[in-house]
């Protein structure tokens, strides 16, 4: 019915906790510049610009009217949405249906935030429900935290496997020159004898909070092979929800319903009925080494319970069978409004073959997705050779 | 190009008023009047849903009853909270540690979040029995907060 | 191309001063039902949904979060758009053209009595050369205004018929608290609120939601119901405030001129246009451009945002007007005879940015 759409160009920034040295638009025009000299685009190029950021984090209202100039695009149609940790992946989603209409033909997704430049932890409170979630919260760790321990006691999983996840990360983020927290020799005697934040979550299991930019495009499928050697063919996107509060799943991080329901309707799309086999990298948004356990499992790229054991046997290895994150993921880099369009752009680098040093040989299939604290999935599946 | 690269402070005070609702209203008013708890069920899969809602997004469909709950419960999924957060309704650092719950409450079949009186990890545990410690008559306000923590239940 | 995109359903709370009654869901969930039951579906039927609602208006991070139940995305797609409401229509137009979804819910919805307007709106300024000035959208319109008046592109006095006009026609809407009615010398005496806008030159601030029904074709034959087809999408914004010439309409001129070639639709001007200005002088300003004079009987039947809308529901305002008069359910305000309307929206300050929805009645 419709016509194909492919991720042709990718930038991003150097992620760091910090970005002292540029302004918000100069840092969103860092990840676009660097995006537009990768293909000899240029903002002529594109049609159309879809943000993704969280206002309240900032405290900037309705940014992409301010930063139109840095974005490129007086002149042009500029689309803004929040999803919260899905924003990124959810700026993914709607630049394909733009593209795959027929109302554009080539449009320049945009994720950024500048964590440093608001008061995170108690911004991510304005996320809670001000009526029933506000007053008893405990911090995007304490949230987590309780969720882990539904997860634990129904899996069986050790903090020994949830460390090899932390290890993994900050290994594979030093092979990558954008990431954000590179530990090149971590072990996990290490990181489970880190600080505990809230049970059972410790210090080097979390995600850091980073400040960063990245910029994907989307061509049509008649232009998409004029501008990039090997375009990322969009397979599937899918989306879906949970219910509206935080305690309405019996077992939140265990069950994850969302991503279930997210990843059935994408392998369908894509024709992908046994994940371990049919993709060739996952780059998932993990927030936590628990969370990315729980994922394999809801994922399917194992069976209930054997999360644990996926990462025991190093199938998520940078060398393994199904490679996880091979960027090093969120516990490497997390600018929250740009993490989900980094899943994107580091699979679509994975099926252009440009991802560099940390490039998964013959890479065809690759999977992203983006996390709405389990209220929210969202998948983007990419393919080289249709 | 300056060298040096300055950061401009600015302090920003949103004030909102939100609404309850015709849901959350009858809950606040009967946790505060008679320490009650109460859920909406489900028309179509029974479900009794806590807080209180319209709809059930499972079955896209209408409640249509209201239902007591509580006030024991059983946790469902808990963690003892060690770094430090700042409570944003009173903008002042909770102490830690402090024990913190998804609680099924009875006769519910989903959770809350609260806080426990618990605060030792290993007291806790999956499926312990707990009950709401209210504020006392006259302190309470129509909140969540009205609920001080939950605590275990001897059995 | 894909399936045509049709509106089926339409359904609005009354546009109010203060709905503390009901919170963010509940009041939403009053359009959904009213829109669902004018389409003759069931909330379960709904594939998919795209929200619009603005994160600083509501006091809330992902302030859709409040509405993933009532407009049924369990389990199922919703879209979130941060921009006036024809964004959300034109994103479900690409989800159902398509083919990816049948069909569809679009929900717009906003407190203003929530939050302090002026806060809000002044975060929306630079923070590095104008927010420490502490002004707000008045004061922006304010601005762009005395540039407009001092070179004589509008008169107080047109800009006051526009708002007496506008409250004579809103009073025949029954989705709209009443306002009063009010002279021209009463605009013109009010209160100043950034010289030269006076307090009645600004749109009231409302609590209100609207939701429509949005299907592919085949599901509208199905339903037997009398549908509006959706013929253009388009959305453009122009330079940030400060770096504009003040009353530009190059934005406006530039996605109407875009989704009338899409529509195919050849110069000759919409049957009817609903347009949306938070500020009398907008009004002035973009009417023309829409094809019609400003207090042409065939613009804003519905009254018009200055009639009292919420930030950002505005454009599905307009849309909904646009549906009833298309099929002939505008009750009192019904004209005759409407093949064509067009619906505009405005976002950002001083209307940095437009988008318009074209729209035919029947299968066309």
């Amino acid at each position: 019915m419709s016509r194909a759409s492919a991720v042709v160009a990718v930038g991003q920034t150097y992620h760091s906790a910090r970005r002292l040295d540029v302004s918000i638009p100069e840092m969103v025009r860092e990840a676009v510049d660097r995006c537009l000299a990768s293909k000899e685009l240029t903002f002529a190029s594109i049609d159309a610009v879809v943000v993704g950021n969280m206002e309240l984090f900032e405290g900037i209202n309705m940014p992409e009217q301010w930063m139109v100039a840095a974005l490129g695009g007086a002149g042009k149609p500029i689309y803004k949405l929040n999803t919260g940790g899905t924003v990124g992946a959810s700026v993914a989603v709607m630049c394909d249906y733009l593209v795959r209409s027929g109302l554009h033909d080539v449009v320049m997704g945009i994720g950024y935030e500048k964590q440093s430049e608001g008061e995170t932890q108690s911004a991510i409170t304005t996320v809670g429900d001000p009526v029933w979630e506000r007053s008893v919260m405990a911090g995007a760790i304490g949230n987590f935290a309780v969720m882990a321990s539904t997860y634990v006691r129904m899996s069986g999983v050790t903090p020994e496997q949830a460390a090899k996840v932390a290890v993994k990360a900050r290994r594979n983020a030093c092979l990558n020159p954008f990431a954000h927290l590179k530990i090149p020799d971590l072990t996990v005697e290490e990181v489970v004898s880190s600080r505990v934040l809230a049970e059972p979550v410790r210090l080097l299991d979390m995600c850091p909070q980073s400040d960063g930019a990245c910029a994907v495009v989307f061509a049509a499928e008649e232009l998409a092979p004029k501008l990039t050697r090997r375009p990322a063919w969009v397979v599937a996107t899918a989306t879906a929800h949970d219910q509206q509060y935080m305690g309405d799943s019996p077992a939140r991080l265990a069950e994850m319903r969302s991503l279930q329901a997210a990843s059935e309707v994408a392998y369908a799309k894509a024709g992908i009925t046994d994940p371990l086999r049919d993709l060739d990298v996952a780059e998932i948004y993990e927030p936590a080494t628990y969370a990315e356990l729980a994922m394999y499992e809801n994922l399917r790229f194992c069976g209930k319970g054997e999360g644990g054991k996926l990462i025991d046997q190093g199938v998520t290895e940078i060398d393994g069978p199904l490679p996880v994150n091979p960027s090093g993921g969120v516990l490497a880099t997390n600018p929250v409004g740009a993490t989900a369009l980094i899943r994107v752009a580091e699979a679509a680098l994975q099926v252009m073959g440009e991802a560099g040093d940390h490039q998964i040989r013959g890479a065809n299939t690759a999977l992203a997705t983006g996390y709405g604290g389990n209220a929210w999935t969202e998948i983007v599946i990419l393919r080289g050779d249709l | 190009m300056s060298e040096e690269t300055l950061r401009l402070e600015y302090q920003a005070n949103f004030e909102y008023r939100y609404a309850a609702g015709r849901h959350g209203s009858r809950f606040m008013t009967a946790l505060r009047d008679h320490c009650q708890l109460l859920g909406t069920r489900c028309s179509v899969c029974q479900r009794v849903l806590v807080p209180p809602r319209p709809i059930c997004g499972i079955c896209a469909a209408p409640t249509n009853e209201w239902v007591e709950v509580g006030p024991t419960g059983t946790i469902t999924g808990y963690t003892v909270v060690e770094t430090p957060f700042i409570d944003p309704m009173t903008g002042v650092q909770r102490p830690i540690p402090y024990g913190f719950a998804f609680i099924r409450l009875t006769g519910a079949d989903t959770n809350l979040y609260h806080f426990l009186q618990e605060n030792r990890h290993d007291r806790l545990s999956v499926g312990m029995k707990v009950e709401a410690v209210f504020k006392p008559d006259g302190e309470r306000v129509g909140s969540l907060s009205d609920i001080i923590h939950f605590r275990s239940v001897e059995e | 191309m894909g399936s045509r995109v049709c509106i089926v359903g339409v359904g609005q709370t009354v546009h109010s001063s203060l709905r503390e009654d009901v919170d963010v869901a509940e009041m939403v969930l009053e359009a959904i039902n009213e829109a669902l039951a004018d389409a003759g579906l069931e909330l379960r039927d709904v594939e998919n949904a795209v929200t619009a609602c603005m994160d600083f208006w509501d006091g809330r991070t992902i302030a859709n979060m409040w509405v993933a139940e009532v407009v049924g995305s369990y389990r199922k797609s919703e879209g979130r758009t941060c921009m006036d409401a024809i964004g959300a229509m034109l994103y479900m137009w690409t989800r159902i053209s398509t083919g990816s979804f049948r069909i569809g819910l679009v929900t717009a919805h906003c407190k203003e009595s929530a939050g302090r307007i002026p806060d809000i709106e002044t975060a929306a300024t630079d923070p590095f050369t104008q927010r420490r000035l502490g002004f707000d959208g008045n004061v922006v319109s304010g601005l762009v205004a005395r540039y407009l008046l001092d070179n004589g592109r509008y008169t107080r006095e047109a800009a006051a018929e526009v708002v007496v006009e506008a409250r004579r026609r809103g009073s025949k809407n029954p989705k709209l608290e009443p306002l009063q009615q009010v002279t021209v010398d009463e605009v013109l005496s009010a209160p100043v609120i950034a010289d030269p806008l006076r307090a009645l030159d600004r749109a009231p601030n409302r609590d209100g939601a609207v939701a429509l029904v949005v299907v592919s074709e085949d599901v509208a034959v199905g339903l037997g119901r009398t549908p509006v087809t959706v013929k253009g999408v388009g959305a453009i914004t122009g330079p940030y405030w400060s770096d504009a010439e003040p009353g530009s309409t190059a934005a406006l001129e530039k996605v109407y001129r875009v989704a009338m070639d899409m529509a195919g639709w050849d110069d000759h001007p919409a049957d009817l246009v609903e347009l949306s200005a938070q500020f009398s002088y907008q009004h002035l300003l973009f009417a023309p451009v829409l094809g019609k004079d400003p207090l042409d009987p065939t613009l804003n039947t519905s009254g018009g945002w200055l009639a009292g809308n919420p930030f950002v529901v505005s454009g599905a305002a307009r849309i909904a007007e646009c549906v009833h008069q298309l099929r002939g359910t505008a009750g009192d305000r019904q004209l005759g005879k409407a093949d064509r309307a067009v619906a505009h929206g405005i976002h950002g300050l001083a209307a940095q940015t437009h988008s318009v929805v074209l729209l035919e009645g029947g299968l066309s």
